[in-house]
């Protein structure tokens, strides 16, 4: 086995009995919780929105700007800060193992957890939510789902990047990513101009149209961004943040 | 059980959740199209219609029937909508829109667009006799001739003749009485068919569309770009719809060149802006936000290519609203 994979395995057996992780499912299963309240309120005639429109608000209000980018940056942020806290560092440092492989290692073990966590939270959700309207609504929405797991994959795997770059190079990355992502994203998306290209949640809400909340605001001051230049832009937003984590950690100080 | 394979127990789980949720909603929606295809109508009938016209239409009505569309479409919607018409067909024809009537296929014939031109291939299961019997209980005035061994009733209402034929059993041809010939020619062999126009514009098939039209464009679109009418700017253009999970629409257009083509994409995106601000909190207004956040104007040399989206919901809740505001005193 590589070393990178093995730190990879490794690093998913301690992140997945950290203490945050039950912060993480409690996170991750916030949309499941609110799906099931759905299902309640319709059991009692409290609502009569259709399940479709339930998903669409719960995956566009909860699950793309909240949930993914926090899992991300709680996990991702923590792949050099963690071992640096605990003093562990040093050890890993020592042993015969690059430092590349040792980073690649965390950092896919980063993205398969938060990835483990919003999917399965994604799929359960719909289900939860479309079963009322029964088989034929669930198959008519399934390329919707199809859609919102890849978008959600693609995000993820560019929000790792992001947070595993501030992880590697800033002091307090918890605090950067938290202003990334309510405070630059947010923002970025209501300003005129080209700010909100800078912005992962641009490229996932053109990749779901209709699915955005600030998508109207968006196509006010300007079109949104097309498919195949929305999937390359995160595929080079996650290759260039992965690779620069990469090198600023071959040549950082760590004690 | 050590904490490596409760990893790979998590490990898993998680994974069998998302591959069974996607499975099933894979077995659900290639089921559900599989069942469209079965109950679809088996495409246009463009062996009827004549080579030469200027445009050409087809409306898969089984899948519009079998869609989440025609579900929420209740019957006091109908009545004020020009699905009404549809309902006169039955009363006149014997023929049941939404049940007896696979696809249509409609055809305007070349010329400056002049309305008389024009004709309907319905496709479907009809009943001969009983559509000759109601043809002669008609009000107006109904003529029977023969055209290439069909027979060809004409029924005049006031100053219009509208002309029908049942070519086989399964096809009925409506339209002016000259265009409904032309349309038995066409469907005998006897004249060439329209079938090659469609590749001859650029378009493809429209395999797997539900609803389409093309054509060379009418004026008032011609007279988007330039000073006037004249000022020619598309060659041809297409119209295209598919019920998905959401209604999907494409508009596509040939320019005469790049600079025509540029213009035009320059006017929609002005109108687009302009409808963008056209929002409000009104039912229509929150649709016309929905359906622009979702529009997309590219161009490519000569040919501009609008997508929009247009959820169910939004669709369902605009008629609703409709409904209310025409129950009010």
């Amino acid at each position: 086995m590589k070393p990178a994979a093995i730190v990879a395995r490794w690093s998913l057996g301690e992140l997945l009995w950290s203490p945050r992780t039950l912060a993480m499912i409690a996170l991750a299963g916030t949309p499941l919780g609110l799906a099931l309240a759905y299902r309640v309120a319709l059991a009692f005639r409290m609502t009569e929105t259709d399940g479709a429109g339930v998903f669409t608000a719960l995956v566009s209000g909860v699950f793309f700007p909240f949930v993914a980018p926090m899992l991300s940056l709680v996990y991702a942020s923590g792949v050099v800060r963690d071992d640096v806290e605990a003093g562990t560092m040093p050890y890993f440092l020592t042993r015969p193992l690059s430092r590349a492989s040792f980073l690649s290692g965390k950092m896919l073990a980063s993205f398969t957890m938060s990835l483990a966590l919003v999917l399965p939270s994604l799929v359960l959700v719909y289900y939860v939510v479309l079963s009322p309207s029964g088989w034929s609504e669930i198959g008519a929405r399934f390329p919707n789902l199809a859609r919102n797991l890849g978008v959600a994959a693609l995000g993820l795997v560019a929000y790792n990047g992001i947070f595993a770059l501030a992880g590697t190079v800033l002091k307090r990355p918890l605090l950067a990513g938290l202003f990334f992502i309510f405070g630059w994203q947010a923002v970025a998306t209501f300003v005129p101009g080209r700010a909100r290209l800078a912005t992962v949640a641009h490229y996932m809400s053109s990749l779901t149209p209709g699915s955005s909340s600030g998508g109207v605001f968006a196509g006010l001051l300007g079109e949104r961004t097309s498919a195949i230049a929305s999937i390359l832009a995160l595929a080079a937003i996650a290759g260039a943040t992965h690779a620069l984590a990469l090198a600023a950690f071959a040549r950082k100080e760590v004690r | 059980m050590n904490s490596s394979r409760w990893t790979f127990v998590s490990g898993i789980l998680a994974t069998g959740v998302v591959f069974a949720g996607v499975l099933v909603g894979a077995v659900a929606y290639f089921g559900g199209r599989g069942v469209s295809a079965q109950t679809g109508s088996g495409g246009p009938s463009l062996a009827f219609v004549p080579k030469g016209a200027s445009l050409i239409g087809y409306v898969d009505l089984k899948s519009v029937a079998s869609s989440p569309l025609a579900e929420s479409w209740s019957e006091s919607m109908r009545e004020r909508t020009p699905f009404s018409a549809l309902d006169e067909l039955e009363e006149s024809t014997g023929i049941d829109a939404m049940n007896d009537i696979d696809s249509l296929t409609l055809a305007i014939g070349p010329g400056t667009g002049k309305p008389e031109r024009w004709g309907i291939a319905v496709k479907g299961v009809f009943d001969r006799d009983r559509l000759v019997e109601k043809l002669s209980a008609h009000k107006g005035e109904v003529e029977t001739s023969t055209h290439a061994g069909t027979d060809v009733y004409l029924v005049r209402g006031g100053s219009e003749t509208t002309a029908m034929a049942q070519p086989d059993d399964s096809t009925v041809l409506i339209g002016d009485a000259a265009y409904v010939r032309e349309m038995l020619d066409s469907g005998s062999g006897a004249k060439p068919s329209a079938a090659g126009s469609l590749a001859a514009w650029g378009y493809g098939d429209f395999q797997g569309e539900t609803f389409w039209f093309a054509g060379t464009p009418p004026d008032v679109v011609q007279g988007l770009v330039g000073r006037g009418s004249g000022n020619e700017s598309l060659r041809t253009f297409a119209v295209t719809g598919r019920l998905d999970a959401d209604l999907l629409l494409r508009a596509r257009g040939q320019a005469v060149d790049s600079k025509k083509a540029q213009e035009l994409a320059d006017v929609l995106r002005g109108i687009m802006a302009l409808a963008r601000l056209q929002q409000d909190s009104s039912p229509r207004g929150a649709l016309l936000g929905r359906v622009m956040e979702s529009v997309s104007v590219e161009l490519a040399d000569q040919e501009i290519d609008v997508n929009l989206t247009v959820p169910y919901d939004s669709i369902r809740e605009l008629l609703e609203s409709q409904k209310k505001v025409a129950a009010q005193p």
